[in-house]
C-alpha cells in the first residue's frame, strides 16, 4: 500500500493543466471568474471535511470556526503590510492550531455527540468574534481593493489549492493514517484493540482538515477582499460542506469534487431564484439525497465509468 | 506439546476487581498463563470470563489488583498500548470492519500492532490470511464473510499484531462440527509459533481438547484450576454447571 505514487502526482499535474487550458473560458467576465473562485474553495473546503467526516465518520457541522480563523488571519496580517501570499501559512497553522485545540477535547466524543459539541464550539467562537473590537467586530474588515490580485492569479491560486486538497485527500486514503481512520471509523473498539491509537489518529487527521480549512478561509479573504464574522464564522458555511459531501459521496477522494460542482451549480442556478426560502430548499434535498441515494453521487458516477469502459472496450 | 509446568509467566492477574455499579463482576481474581501454554477459560454465562478479557486487554481498567503481562504491569494501559505490547485478542462475536477487504481488515493489525525489525505489514498480513484459511476470501468485502469466515478474520487480525498472548473468545461457538475441528487446527499452529493462549470456551469438545490446564470462573472468582480431566471431575464445577443435586 503505497502511500502516494507518481501516477497522482500525474494525475494532478494533469488536472492543474486541464484547469490551464479552460482557463480563458473561466476567465470571460467577473461573474464567471467568481464562479471559477467559488468553486475552488468549495472543493477545498469539501475534500477537509471529507478527511474527519468521510475517513474517520466524525461529522463535524463547525467547520466556520477553523475558515473565520484563516480568513481573519490573513486580513489582520494583510492589513498589517504582509503580503498575502505569506500570510497563507499563518492561516493554515492558526486553523490548525485552533482546531488541534478543540478537537482533542471533543474528539473523544462519537457520532451524534461529536456533532452537537463542533456546533457549540463554532457559536461560542462567532458570538465571540463579534465583539473582538481589534478584529472589526461586528462589522468586519474591509482590505485594501487596491492591492486586489486579480482575475488570474486568483484563479491559478485557487487552482493549485483545489488540486492540493485532492492530492492531500488521495494520499490520506491511501496511507497508513487513513488504514486507521477507516478502521476506527468502522468499529473504534476493534480499532484500539489491534493497536489503534483511536484519539491521536483523530486528532492528526483534524489538523489537516483544519489546515487546509483555513486556507479555503484564506483565500475568500483574498478574493472577496471583505470578511464579517457573520460570513466566515456562519452555521450556514458549516452546513453547507456537510451538503457537498453528501451530495457527492462521502468518505470517497472524488465525492467531495462532485459535490462542490453540484452544490455550486445549485445554489447559483436553481436556489438563488427561491431567495427566502432557499435554506428549507436545501433542508429537502438533504432528505431526498439520503432517502433515495445514501452514498452520494460518486459511486453512481463509477459504475457509469465502468460501465462505459466496457461498452468501449 | 505438554508446555506446562513450572514455565514462567506471560499473563499474571493478580487479586483483580471489577465492580458495575452494585455488581461485583470480577471478584479478587488471580490468574496466570505460564509460558507456552494454553489456558481454558470456562464458567457459566455471566461468571466474568469477557469481563476479564476486557480487563486484561485494557478495554476496562479493575477497580483493584494488578494485571501484568511478561511481568510488566499493564491495568492502567489503554488498549491500543497493550495490543503493541504484545497482547491481542478477538471478539466474542467478530467486530469487523465491515468497508473493508479481508486483507485491509489484516493490515491494520500488522500496521498498528507491535513493529517487528525485519518484517513487512503487508508480508505478515498475508502469512496471517494464509494461517488462517482465508486466502480465498483475501480481496473479498468483510461484509459478504459467513460468521465463520468473520470470526477468523478477528482471528487473523489479532495475530497480524505480532503478540506474545492471545486472548480467544468463543471463536467456536455457532459454527458446524466441521468448522470447530478446522478453527481447534488453526489454535494450535498458533500455540506451536510460541503464542500464549487464554480460550474462553461454551464448547467442551474444543476447550478440553486444546487446553493444557482449565481455570474455572463462577460469580467473578475461580472455582478450579487443574488439567481438563480434573476439573471435570470437580465437584464445584458440576455444581456450577449442573445445580446442586436435590438430596444435599
Amino acid at each position: 500500500m503505497s502511500s502516494f505514487t507518481r501516477r497522482h502526482l500525474l494525475l494532478g499535474a494533469g488536472a492543474l493543466a486541464g484547469l490551464a487550458l479552460v482557463a480563458p473560458l473561466l476567465l470571460a467576465n467577473p461573474y464567471s471568474s467568481r464562479l471559477a473562485q467559488l468553486l475552488f474553495m468549495n472543493i477545498l473546503l469539501a475534500s477537509a471535511w471529507n478527511l474527519v467526516g468521510g475517513f474517520a465518520g466524525q461529522i463535524s457541522f463547525g467547520n466556520a470556526s477553523l475558515f473565520g480563523v484563516g480568513a481573519y488571519a490573513t486580513s489582520m496580517l494583510w492589513l498589517a503590510g504582509v503580503h498575502p501570499f505569506l500570510t497563507m501559512p499563518a492561516a493554515a497553522s492558526l486553523a490548525a492550531l485552533y482546531g488541534v485545540a478543540w478537537g482533542w477535547p471533543c474528539l473523544r466524543l462519537r457520532g451524534p455527540y461529536f456533532a452537537i459539541a463542533t456546533i457549540g464550539v463554532a457559536e461560542a467562537t462567532r458570538i465571540v468574534a463579534n465583539h473582538i473590537e481589534a478584529a472589526g467586530g461586528a462589522s468586519g474588515l474591509t482590505l485594501p481593493l487596491e492591492q486586489d490580485l486579480g482575475p488570474v492569479l486568483l484563479y491559478a491560486l485557487g487552482a493549485v489549492l483545489a488540486v492540493a486538497a485532492v492530492l492531500v485527500s488521495a494520499a490520506v486514503r491511501r496511507s497508513r493514517l487513513g488504514l486507521g481512520l477507516i478502521a476506527l471509523r468502522e468499529d473504534a473498539q476493534a480499532a484500539a484493540a489491534s493497536g489503534v491509537n483511536v484519539a491521536r489518529q483523530q486528532v492528526t487527521v483534524f489538523a489537516i482538515t483544519a489546515a487546509l480549512t483555513g486556507l479555503a478561509g484564506s483565500y475568500y479573504a483574498v478574493f472577496t477582499l471583505y470578511i464579517v464574522p457573520e460570513k466566515v464564522f456562519g452555521f450556514d458555511l458549516s452546513i453547507s460542506l456537510v451538503l457537498m459531501v453528501l451530495v457527492g459521496g462521502i468518505g470517497t477522494v472524488m465525492g467531495p469534487v462532485l459535490g462542490a460542482g453540484i452544490y455550486l451549480f445549485l445554489e447559483q442556478f436553481v436556489l438563488a431564484s427561491l431567495a427566502d426560502i432557499h435554506l428549507a430548499a436545501f433542508g429537502a434535498l438533504l432528505i431526498f439525497i439520503i432517502l433515495l441515494e445514501p452514498r452520494g453521487a460518486a459511486p453512481r458516477l463509477a459504475q457509469l465509468v465502468r460501465l462505459i469502459r466496457k461498452r468501449v472496450g | 506439546m505438554s508446555g506446562s509446568g513450572a514455565g514462567t509467566a506471560l499473563v499474571e492477574a493478580r487479586g483483580v476487581v471489577k465492580r458495575f455499579g452494585g455488581l461485583t463482576a470480577v471478584h479478587r481474581l488471580d490468574l496466570t498463563l505460564r509460558e507456552g501454554e494454553i489456558l481454558g477459560l470456562i464458567g457459566p454465562n455471566g461468571a466474568g470470563k469477557t469481563t476479564l478479557f476486557n480487563l486484561l486487554s485494557g478495554r476496562f481498567a479493575p477497580d483493584s489488583g494488578k494485571i501484568l503481562l511478561q511481568g510488566r504491569e499493564i491495568h492502567h494501559l489503554p488498549s491500543h498500548r497493550i495490543c503493541r505490547l504484545g497482547l491481542a485478542r478477538t471478539f466474542q462475536v467478530p467486530r469487523p470492519f465491515l468497508a473493508m477487504t479481508a486483507f485491509e481488515s489484516v493490515l491494520v493489525g500488522a500496521q498498528f500492532g507491535r513493529r517487528v525489525p525485519g518484517t513487512s505489514a503487508a508480508g505478515t498480513a498475508d502469512r496471517c490470511v494464509a494461517l488462517t484459511r482465508l486466502e480465498p476470501r483475501r480481496n473479498a468485502p468483510v461484509h459478504s464473510l459467513n460468521l465463520a469466515e468473520r470470526k477468523r478474520l478477528d482471528l487473523a487480525r489479532a495475530l497480524a499484531t505480532r503478540p506474545s498472548v492471545l486472548l480467544v473468545d468463543e471463536v467456536a461457538a455457532g459454527l458446524n462440527p466441521t468448522e470447530v475441528r478446522e478453527t481447534v487446527g488453526i489454535l494450535r499452529e498458533v500455540h506451536a509459533s510460541g503464542i500464549g493462549i487464554i480460550y474462553v470456551e461454551h464448547v467442551m469438545e474444543a476447550v478440553m481438547d486444546i487446553s493444557h490446564r482449565v481455570h474455572v470462573l463462577d460469580h467473578g472468582a475461580t472455582i478450579a484450576i487443574g488439567t481438563p480431566a480434573e476439573v471435570t471431575r470437580d465437584p464445584a464445577v458440576i455444581e456450577a454447571y449442573l445445580g446442586r443435586s436435590a438430596g444435599s
